[in-house]
Protein backbone atom coordinates (compact mmCIF):
# COMPACT_ATOMS: atom_id res chain seq x y z
CA UNK A 1 0.00 0.00 0.00
CA UNK A 2 1.61 2.99 -0.65
CA UNK A 3 -0.08 4.93 2.12
CA UNK A 4 1.33 2.81 4.40
CA UNK A 5 4.26 3.06 2.96
CA UNK A 6 4.58 6.57 2.91
CA UNK A 7 3.23 6.56 6.63
CA UNK A 8 6.11 4.07 7.68
CA UNK A 9 9.07 6.05 6.05
CA UNK A 10 7.47 9.34 7.76
CA UNK A 11 7.84 7.84 10.97
CA UNK A 12 11.23 6.52 10.51
CA UNK A 13 12.15 10.09 9.71
CA UNK A 14 10.46 11.03 12.93
CA UNK A 15 11.99 8.00 15.30
CA UNK A 16 15.50 9.19 13.89
CA UNK A 17 14.49 12.93 14.94
CA UNK A 18 13.60 11.37 18.50
CA UNK A 19 16.85 9.60 19.19
CA UNK A 20 18.65 13.31 18.03
CA UNK A 21 16.51 14.90 20.69
CA UNK A 22 17.46 12.35 23.05
CA UNK A 23 20.50 13.00 23.22
CA UNK A 24 20.05 16.61 23.72
CA UNK A 25 17.45 16.39 26.36
CA UNK A 26 18.69 17.82 29.28
CA UNK A 27 18.85 16.27 32.99
CA UNK A 28 15.11 15.91 34.39
CA UNK A 29 16.51 16.64 37.80
CA UNK A 30 18.14 20.87 36.86
CA UNK A 31 14.49 21.64 35.33
CA UNK A 32 12.23 20.32 38.36
CA UNK A 33 15.40 21.92 41.04
CA UNK A 34 15.22 25.18 38.69
CA UNK A 35 11.32 24.83 38.94
CA UNK A 36 11.16 24.44 42.81
CA UNK A 37 13.78 27.08 43.04
CA UNK A 38 11.77 29.54 41.49
CA UNK A 39 8.59 29.09 44.21
CA UNK A 40 9.86 28.19 47.30
CA UNK A 41 6.94 26.68 49.46
CA UNK A 42 4.55 27.91 47.01
CA UNK A 43 1.58 25.79 48.45
CA UNK A 44 1.90 27.90 51.83
CA UNK A 45 2.51 30.68 50.24
CA UNK A 46 -0.99 30.64 48.64
CA UNK A 47 -2.77 29.68 51.31
CA UNK A 48 -1.27 32.41 53.34
CA UNK A 49 -2.49 35.13 51.06
CA UNK A 50 -5.56 33.13 50.69
CA UNK A 51 -6.07 33.84 54.53
CA UNK A 52 -5.19 36.86 54.33
CA UNK A 53 -7.11 38.22 51.74
CA UNK A 54 -10.60 36.79 53.48
CA UNK A 55 -9.33 38.50 57.03
CA UNK A 56 -8.92 41.72 55.63
CA UNK A 57 -12.30 41.46 53.74
CA UNK A 58 -14.04 40.49 56.82
CA UNK A 59 -12.73 43.27 58.42
CA UNK A 60 -13.64 45.45 56.02
CA UNK A 61 -16.93 44.24 56.01
CA UNK A 62 -16.98 44.59 60.11
CA UNK A 63 -16.11 48.32 59.74
CA UNK A 64 -18.22 48.90 57.17
CA UNK A 65 -21.00 47.68 59.27
CA UNK A 66 -20.25 50.15 62.58
CA UNK A 67 -19.67 52.86 60.66
CA UNK A 68 -23.43 52.27 58.80
CA UNK A 69 -24.74 51.72 62.55
CA UNK A 70 -23.27 54.59 63.96
CA UNK A 71 -24.04 56.66 61.67
CA UNK A 72 -27.55 56.22 62.25
CA UNK A 73 -27.41 56.53 65.51
CA UNK A 74 -26.13 59.76 66.12
CA UNK A 75 -28.60 60.90 63.00
CA UNK A 76 -31.71 59.36 65.29
CA UNK A 77 -29.63 61.25 68.43
CA UNK A 78 -29.64 65.01 66.70
CA UNK A 79 -32.99 64.44 65.13
CA UNK A 80 -34.67 63.77 68.62
CA UNK A 81 -32.55 66.61 69.97
CA UNK A 82 -33.92 69.06 66.98
CA UNK A 83 -37.60 67.92 67.16
CA UNK A 84 -38.70 70.15 70.68
CA UNK A 85 -37.32 73.55 69.01
CA UNK A 86 -39.57 72.95 65.99
CA UNK A 87 -42.57 73.00 68.11
CA UNK A 88 -41.38 76.40 69.82
CA UNK A 89 -40.53 77.71 66.96
CA UNK A 90 -43.86 79.50 66.00
CA UNK A 91 -43.41 81.96 69.30
CA UNK A 92 -40.05 82.39 68.83
CA UNK A 93 -38.93 85.06 66.64
CA UNK A 94 -39.19 85.09 63.15
CA UNK A 95 -35.85 82.81 62.03
CA UNK A 96 -33.56 84.76 59.48
CA UNK A 97 -34.66 84.98 55.49
CA UNK A 98 -34.04 81.74 53.89
CA UNK A 99 -31.66 83.83 51.55
CA UNK A 100 -29.42 84.09 53.93
CA UNK A 101 -29.54 80.44 54.75
CA UNK A 102 -28.79 79.16 51.61
CA UNK A 103 -25.92 81.63 51.30
CA UNK A 104 -23.58 79.47 54.41
CA UNK A 105 -21.55 78.01 52.45
CA UNK A 106 -21.67 73.89 52.96
CA UNK A 107 -18.83 71.91 54.45
CA UNK A 108 -17.22 69.22 52.74
CA UNK A 109 -18.38 65.90 53.74
CA UNK A 110 -16.58 62.91 53.86
CA UNK A 111 -18.54 60.55 55.35
CA UNK A 112 -22.24 59.37 54.95
CA UNK A 113 -22.47 59.89 58.41
CA UNK A 114 -21.08 64.15 58.02
CA UNK A 115 -23.37 63.78 55.18
CA UNK A 116 -26.69 63.19 56.94
CA UNK A 117 -25.68 65.42 59.98
CA UNK A 118 -25.14 67.96 57.38
CA UNK A 119 -28.68 67.55 55.65
CA UNK A 120 -30.51 67.95 59.30
CA UNK A 121 -29.03 71.04 60.26
CA UNK A 122 -29.87 72.60 56.60
CA UNK A 123 -33.21 71.01 56.61
CA UNK A 124 -34.18 72.30 60.73
CA UNK A 125 -33.50 75.73 60.26
CA UNK A 126 -35.75 76.23 56.83
CA UNK A 127 -38.59 74.29 59.21
CA UNK A 128 -38.29 77.24 62.07
CA UNK A 129 -38.53 79.74 59.43
CA UNK A 130 -41.28 78.11 57.70
CA UNK A 131 -43.37 78.01 60.79
CA UNK A 132 -42.44 81.84 61.68
CA UNK A 133 -43.79 82.80 58.13
CA UNK A 134 -47.19 80.73 59.10
CA UNK A 135 -47.19 82.85 61.96
CA UNK A 136 -46.92 86.34 60.60
CA UNK A 137 -49.04 85.54 57.94
CA UNK A 138 -51.48 87.99 56.68
CA UNK A 139 -53.46 87.88 54.09
CA UNK A 140 -53.36 91.18 51.48
CA UNK A 141 -57.14 91.76 52.45
CA UNK A 142 -56.33 92.59 55.64
CA UNK A 143 -55.70 96.28 54.39
CA UNK A 144 -59.66 96.97 53.44
CA UNK A 145 -60.88 95.46 57.22
CA UNK A 146 -59.34 98.35 58.51
CA UNK A 147 -60.76 101.29 56.99
CA UNK A 148 -62.40 104.03 59.73
CA UNK A 149 -65.75 102.69 59.26
CA UNK A 150 -64.21 99.23 60.71
CA UNK A 151 -65.84 99.99 63.78
CA UNK A 152 -69.56 100.13 61.98
CA UNK A 153 -69.01 96.94 60.73
CA UNK A 154 -67.60 94.83 63.59
CA UNK A 155 -70.55 96.19 66.02
CA UNK A 156 -73.91 95.74 65.13
CA UNK A 157 -76.80 98.83 65.60
CA UNK A 158 -78.79 99.38 68.76
CA UNK A 159 -82.82 99.79 68.57
CA UNK A 160 -83.32 103.70 68.92
CA UNK A 161 -79.94 104.90 68.50
CA UNK A 162 -80.42 107.53 66.06
CA UNK A 163 -83.14 108.86 68.63
CA UNK A 164 -80.88 109.10 71.41
CA UNK A 165 -77.83 110.52 69.16
CA UNK A 166 -80.75 113.27 68.68
CA UNK A 167 -81.71 113.94 72.15
CA UNK A 168 -78.11 114.92 72.81
CA UNK A 169 -78.98 118.52 70.54
CA UNK A 170 -81.84 119.09 73.14
CA UNK A 171 -81.69 121.11 76.30
CA UNK A 172 -80.27 119.15 79.14
CA UNK A 173 -83.49 120.02 81.78
CA UNK A 174 -87.02 121.16 81.69
CA UNK A 175 -86.71 124.55 83.50
CA UNK A 176 -84.53 125.87 81.20
CA UNK A 177 -87.47 125.12 79.04
CA UNK A 178 -89.76 126.90 80.83
CA UNK A 179 -87.54 130.36 81.27
CA UNK A 180 -87.24 130.26 77.31
CA UNK A 181 -90.87 129.87 76.65
CA UNK A 182 -91.28 133.35 78.95
CA UNK B 1 -1.64 12.70 43.26
CA UNK B 2 1.40 13.15 46.20
CA UNK B 3 3.55 15.25 44.07
CA UNK B 4 6.61 12.72 45.05
CA UNK B 5 4.22 10.35 42.87
CA UNK B 6 3.87 13.07 40.52
CA UNK B 7 7.46 13.66 39.88
CA UNK B 8 8.42 9.82 39.53
CA UNK B 9 5.98 9.77 36.68
CA UNK B 10 6.70 13.00 34.79
CA UNK B 11 10.42 11.76 35.23
CA UNK B 12 9.38 8.87 33.44
CA UNK B 13 7.90 10.99 30.87
CA UNK B 14 10.72 13.82 30.51
CA UNK B 15 12.15 12.80 27.37
CA UNK B 16 9.08 12.57 25.78
CA UNK B 17 7.57 15.36 26.89
CA UNK B 18 10.92 17.32 25.81
CA UNK B 19 10.32 16.11 22.81
CA UNK B 20 7.06 17.15 22.41
CA UNK B 21 8.21 20.54 23.90
CA UNK B 22 10.68 21.02 20.97
CA UNK B 23 8.49 20.37 18.75
CA UNK B 24 5.93 23.24 20.07
CA UNK B 25 9.07 25.45 20.08
CA UNK B 26 9.93 25.01 16.33
CA UNK B 27 13.33 23.03 17.82
CA UNK B 28 14.26 25.82 19.85
CA UNK B 29 16.42 23.94 22.27
CA UNK B 30 16.69 26.71 25.06
CA UNK B 31 12.58 28.02 24.40
CA UNK B 32 11.72 24.22 24.79
CA UNK B 33 14.03 24.06 27.91
CA UNK B 34 12.67 27.06 29.15
CA UNK B 35 8.87 25.89 28.24
CA UNK B 36 9.41 22.87 30.24
CA UNK B 37 10.62 24.26 33.05
CA UNK B 38 7.38 26.61 32.83
CA UNK B 39 5.64 23.66 33.26
CA UNK B 40 7.35 21.84 36.26
CA UNK B 41 6.82 25.05 37.88
CA UNK B 42 3.06 25.50 37.26
CA UNK B 43 2.81 22.21 38.19
CA UNK B 44 4.57 22.97 41.90
CA UNK B 45 2.49 25.49 42.41
CA UNK B 46 -0.81 24.30 41.47
CA UNK B 47 -1.80 25.89 38.65
CA UNK B 48 -1.71 22.67 36.24
CA UNK B 49 -3.23 20.36 38.55
CA UNK B 50 -3.76 16.70 37.51
CA UNK B 51 -7.24 15.29 38.42
CA UNK B 52 -7.08 12.05 36.68
CA UNK B 53 -9.80 12.88 34.06
CA UNK B 54 -7.30 11.98 31.59
CA UNK B 55 -4.08 9.74 30.74
CA UNK B 56 -1.43 11.62 32.45
CA UNK B 57 0.82 12.03 29.52
CA UNK B 58 -2.25 13.38 27.29
CA UNK B 59 -2.95 16.19 30.47
CA UNK B 60 0.88 17.03 30.57
CA UNK B 61 1.15 17.23 27.08
CA UNK B 62 -1.42 19.89 26.81
CA UNK B 63 0.20 21.63 29.45
CA UNK B 64 3.47 21.72 27.73
CA UNK B 65 1.68 23.20 23.98
CA UNK B 66 -0.20 25.88 26.41
CA UNK B 67 2.32 27.03 28.03
CA UNK B 68 4.78 26.82 24.46
CA UNK B 69 1.85 28.79 22.74
CA UNK B 70 1.89 31.84 25.66
CA UNK B 71 5.63 31.53 25.92
CA UNK B 72 5.65 32.08 21.91
CA UNK B 73 3.37 35.04 22.24
CA UNK B 74 5.24 36.87 25.42
CA UNK B 75 8.94 36.01 22.89
CA UNK B 76 7.32 37.74 20.33
CA UNK B 77 6.02 40.72 22.31
CA UNK B 78 9.60 41.16 24.05
CA UNK B 79 10.84 41.07 20.27
CA UNK B 80 8.62 43.83 19.28
CA UNK B 81 9.64 45.64 22.15
CA UNK B 82 13.39 45.33 21.63
CA UNK B 83 12.43 46.29 17.43
CA UNK B 84 10.45 49.37 19.06
CA UNK B 85 13.43 50.26 21.83
CA UNK B 86 16.36 50.19 19.25
CA UNK B 87 18.47 47.56 20.83
CA UNK B 88 20.74 46.05 18.33
CA UNK B 89 21.02 42.49 19.73
CA UNK B 90 18.64 40.32 18.37
CA UNK B 91 19.73 36.96 19.34
CA UNK B 92 18.52 37.05 22.96
CA UNK B 93 20.21 33.42 24.12
CA UNK B 94 22.76 31.58 21.78
CA UNK B 95 21.96 28.82 19.94
CA UNK B 96 22.26 25.08 20.36
CA UNK B 97 24.12 23.77 17.49
CA UNK B 98 22.56 20.91 16.89
CA UNK B 99 24.67 18.16 14.85
CA UNK B 100 22.13 16.54 12.67
CA UNK B 101 22.46 14.84 9.71
CA UNK B 102 21.77 16.44 6.35
CA UNK B 103 19.00 14.37 5.87
CA UNK B 104 17.13 15.41 9.44
CA UNK B 105 18.23 19.02 8.82
CA UNK B 106 16.24 19.05 5.18
CA UNK B 107 13.45 16.46 7.06
CA UNK B 108 13.04 19.61 9.72
CA UNK B 109 13.06 22.08 7.33
CA UNK B 110 10.12 20.15 5.42
CA UNK B 111 8.43 19.94 8.68
CA UNK B 112 8.84 23.94 9.61
CA UNK B 113 6.76 24.15 6.22
CA UNK B 114 3.65 22.72 7.74
CA UNK B 115 1.37 24.35 9.58
CA UNK B 116 1.12 24.34 13.14
CA UNK B 117 -1.91 22.17 13.62
CA UNK B 118 -0.63 19.79 11.33
CA UNK B 119 3.07 19.60 12.12
CA UNK B 120 1.43 18.93 15.66
CA UNK B 121 -0.46 15.95 14.86
CA UNK B 122 1.79 14.19 12.92
CA UNK B 123 4.38 14.88 15.79
CA UNK B 124 1.77 13.49 18.17
CA UNK B 125 0.99 10.36 16.22
CA UNK B 126 4.67 9.55 14.68
CA UNK B 127 6.78 10.89 16.82
CA UNK B 128 4.92 10.04 20.33
CA UNK B 129 3.22 7.36 19.47
CA UNK B 130 -0.37 8.33 20.51
CA UNK B 131 -3.81 8.07 18.59
CA UNK B 132 -6.01 10.05 16.93
CA UNK B 133 -8.06 10.75 19.77
CA UNK B 134 -5.16 11.28 22.27
CA UNK B 135 -3.96 13.94 19.67
CA UNK B 136 -7.41 15.33 19.62
CA UNK B 137 -7.62 15.46 23.02
CA UNK B 138 -4.29 17.38 23.90
CA UNK B 139 -4.89 19.89 21.47
CA UNK B 140 -8.23 20.20 22.15
CA UNK B 141 -10.11 20.12 19.28
CA UNK B 142 -12.32 17.40 17.47
CA UNK B 143 -11.30 13.96 16.28
CA UNK B 144 -12.80 14.58 13.00
CA UNK B 145 -10.16 18.01 12.81
CA UNK B 146 -7.45 16.17 13.80
CA UNK B 147 -7.83 13.35 11.37
CA UNK B 148 -8.29 16.27 8.77
CA UNK B 149 -4.79 17.98 10.08
CA UNK B 150 -3.55 14.04 9.97
CA UNK B 151 -4.45 13.83 6.01
CA UNK B 152 -3.19 17.39 4.90
CA UNK B 153 -0.55 17.09 6.98
CA UNK B 154 0.97 13.97 5.48
CA UNK B 155 0.06 14.84 2.15
CA UNK B 156 2.04 18.13 2.62
CA UNK B 157 5.05 16.57 4.55
CA UNK B 158 5.13 14.38 1.35
CA UNK B 159 5.63 17.30 -1.04
CA UNK B 160 7.66 19.17 1.47
CA UNK B 161 10.33 15.67 1.16
CA UNK B 162 9.67 15.87 -2.44
CA UNK B 163 10.63 19.78 -2.72
CA UNK B 164 13.54 19.19 0.16
CA UNK B 165 15.17 15.92 -1.83
CA UNK B 166 15.04 13.62 0.97
CA UNK B 167 15.62 10.29 0.33
CA UNK B 168 13.26 8.89 2.88
CA UNK B 169 12.89 5.57 1.59
CA UNK B 170 15.69 3.97 3.43
CA UNK B 171 15.25 5.63 6.85
CA UNK B 172 12.85 3.91 8.35
CA UNK B 173 13.41 1.10 10.77
CA UNK B 174 10.50 1.19 13.33
CA UNK B 175 7.67 -0.44 14.28
CA UNK B 176 4.47 0.38 11.98
CA UNK B 177 2.74 3.06 13.54
CA UNK B 178 -0.74 2.17 15.79
CA UNK B 179 -1.17 5.64 16.46
CA UNK B 180 -3.04 6.30 13.44
CA UNK B 181 -5.61 4.25 14.26
CA UNK B 182 -8.27 5.19 16.56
Amino acid sequence: MELAGDEKRIQALFSELSLADKRQTPRFEKLWRGAEATSPTPRLSKSLVFVVATLLLIATGIFASWLRLTAKETSIDSANKLTPQQTVAPATPPAPEPQKLALVPPRRQHSHRQRSLARLKLTVPTLQERAAVLANWQSPTDTFMTSPVASSFSSLPQLNQSARDLESFLPKNSQSMKESNQ
Amino acid sequence: MEISDLKAELEGLHQASFGWALSCCRHNHAEAEEVLQTVYLKILQGKASFRGESKLQTWLFAVIRKTAISERRKHMLRALKSIAIGSGSSASQPEVELEHSEMQRRFQAALAQLPARQRETLHLVFYQDLSLSEAAEIMNISVGSVRRHYERGKKRLREALDREGVEYGIGWRRKENSGAVL
